[in-house]
């Protein structure tokens, strides 16, 4: 018979299982990003913009590449880079339910707050990697290109080293969360892409009363903690880093428990 | 062990599964039957958890599923032929799933080679016949090696030798001490592979019972019989009121085999032949379910 002690759980023919712990729900998850194809393909075409960035904005830079110059190029693959990657995870995780594989998440995770928390560090943590690889994309390829000329470190290329993980950790997490709220890829997309594209030129416009509330929407604040380390950066109406960031985590952490409480209470999978 | 107390479930005004309580026993293969619709699926879907049963509520192993700490150690389910990315490979899909309980690597190549998916292991499950597809959900299900099996149609689309793997399968899975909930359409599977058979209809149990009292239960009671003297026998048949009619032999009704078998040794005749009649599981469920079919076909005109 099933036994259960503190090293775990035993089956019939002694098979042990530790249990369906967060920790061993992240590595599940980071198995599932690893292992489709459509993960890879995606990075591929992040650097491949990284280094397309890199590459056109390279040849307007006669003199030193610097570390501004540098985290401007980095800056700038971010603007698409965070909606990409946010409605990536996004799409991947509301294909739990298209295609059928949240029954099978479900039976062995039944805890749905837990696999909820799981998804979201594995995806945090995957998004991480891809802010970082964007960066050591353009550094890398702006020294290649301008040789003795570059200068990679400085607090502009330093603090992005920090700022980029965490925020696309946060964002990611945030997409997660919105995906398991609406069970829909398209839904989950419309929204981020609202977000981030569409109530700013409404709130331009059409109401104007909405600038006020735009800095402190998700992407916003993203942008807001990434410029921290770029000179001049400071504009005013903007909450600060510190603030942006504890802001970011409370629409993660908010939009996480609404998704986790409504995917408790409707049938699902 | 499963068991169910006074499960409901409503979907606005339609009452799916309407106050069902039975209970599944370890060491027994037990058959989950009933017409489209009945209810099946919903039952065990809320048996593993995956919809939230409207009243009532389903343990496994003495507790809610979601109670557990290694649920796939507990219970295996097999609820639907493709619930699986069709994207990941085989190997990384049951990786995944047995990571997520802490289970090891080498029982993924076990439940791979257990359910005959070894070779395709590494192919990506989009391109799967819908057998193969059967066979990765049970593997899945098998992955935590668990005291408990759910498993909804699992002989669709499976070829001779498939179904009979399934039926060898889920018998040693239960002479193992395993308790095997089976849902099944095809009735002559069921018949060769319960113990037990529960019947559902219109969302309410129609019969929870051994496989060999349902079939009995639902004969007409008729027990063929030759003797050395017919006439006699006959004649102490009908003094203890027992229906009786000559068919070459006897045939007797409201007797059992072993009262009749009484009646004639009192009597000093000696039985040459008995068979009782008993009803094939198929007939005994059309019988039970002819009221309960929620989608039903009207026989052609004059055809026979």
């Amino acid at each position: 018979m099933t036994t259960t002690g503190t090293t775990g759980t035993a089956g019939i023919a002694g098979t042990k299982a530790r249990g369906a712990t967060v920790g061993a729900v992240v590595r599940s998850e980071l198995i599932k990003i690893r292992s489709l194809r459509s993960t890879w393909i995606g990075l591929l075409a992040l650097l491949g913009i990284a280094t397309l960035v890199t590459t056109l904005s390279s040849s307007k830079v006669s003199g030193v590449a610097t570390p501004g110059v540098l985290a401007d190029w980095i800056l700038t693959v971010f603007q698409v880079a965070l909606f990409l990657v946010t409605a990536f995870f996004a799409v991947q995780t509301a294909g739990e339910w298209s295609t059928g594989l949240s029954r099978t998440t479900f039976t062995a995770i039944p805890a749905r707050g837990r696999w909820l928390a799981g998804r979201i560090v594995a995806c945090a943590l995957a998004g991480a990697v891809a802010a970082l690889a964007v960066i050591g994309t353009v550094v890398g390829l702006g020294v290649a290109v301008h040789g003795a000329g570059a200068e990679p470190l400085g607090p502009e290329t330093v603090g992005l080293l920090w700022q980029a993980p965490l925020v696309f950790g946060l964002l990611s997490g945030f997409a997660v969360a919105v995906a398991v709220l609406v069970h829909n890829a398209w839904l989950a997309v419309g929204t981020l892409f609202t977000l981030q594209f569409v109530i700013g030129v409404v709130a331009a416009t059409l109401f104007t009363w909405l600038l006020q509330v735009v800095p402190y929407l998700p992407y916003d604040l993203a942008q807001t903690v990434l410029h921290d380390s770029q000179a001049g950066a400071e504009v005013a109406g903007t909450p600060s880093p510190g603030l942006a960031v504890a802001l970011l985590a409370g629409w993660l952490l908010g939009t996480a428990l609404v998704a986790a409480v409504a995917s408790r209470r409707r049938d699902g999978a | 062990m499963i068991e169910v107390a006074n499960l409901s479930k409503s979907y606005g005004s339609v009452r799916a599964v309407d106050d069902v309580s039975f209970t599944v026993r370890p060491g027994v293969v037990t058959g989950f039957l009933g017409p489209n619709g009945a209810g099946k699926s919903t039952t065990m879907r809320m048996i593993m958890g995956l919809d939230r049963p409207t009243a009532g509520h389903a343990l496994i192993a003495g507790r809610p599923i979601a109670a557990h700490r290694a649920p796939l150690a507990v219970a295996g389910a097999h609820l639907d032929a493709r619930s699986f990315t069709p994207g990941r490979s085989a190997r990384a899909h049951l990786r995944a799933v047995a990571a997520s309980n802490g289970i090891s690597r080498r029982r993924v190549d076990e439940v791979l080679e257990l359910t005959g998916i070894a070779s395709v292991s590494r192919k990506r499950p989009q391109g799967f016949s819908l057998g193969m597809s059967q066979r990765l959900g049970l593997a899945t299900a098998l992955l935590g090696d668990p005291s408990t099996l759910l498993l909804d149609e699992p002989v669709n689309g499976l070829d001779v030798d498939g179904v009979r793997w399934i039926r060898e399968l889920a018998r040693s899975l239960a002479a193992e001490g395993r308790a095997v909930l089976l849902s099944s359409h095809l009735m002559s599977e069921v018949e060769q592979t319960a113990d037990h058979v529960i019947v559902i209809g219109r969302g309410r149990i129609l019969a929870d019972k051994p496989l060999s009292d349902f079939t009995c239960a639902s004969s007409d009671g008729v027990v063929e019989v030759s003797s050395t003297d017919d006439t006699r026998l006959a004649q102490v048949l009908a003094a203890a009121g027992a229906p009786v009619a000559p068919i070459g032999g006897i045939a007797v009704g409201g007797l059992t085999s072993a009262e009749i078998s009484d009646l004639a040794a009192s009597a000093g005749v000696l039985l040459t032949r008995v068979h009782e009649a008993s009803r094939s599981l198929e007939d005994a469920y059309l019988e039970l379910t002819r009221d309960e079919v929620q989608y039903q076909s009207t026989p052609k005109e004059g055809a026979r």
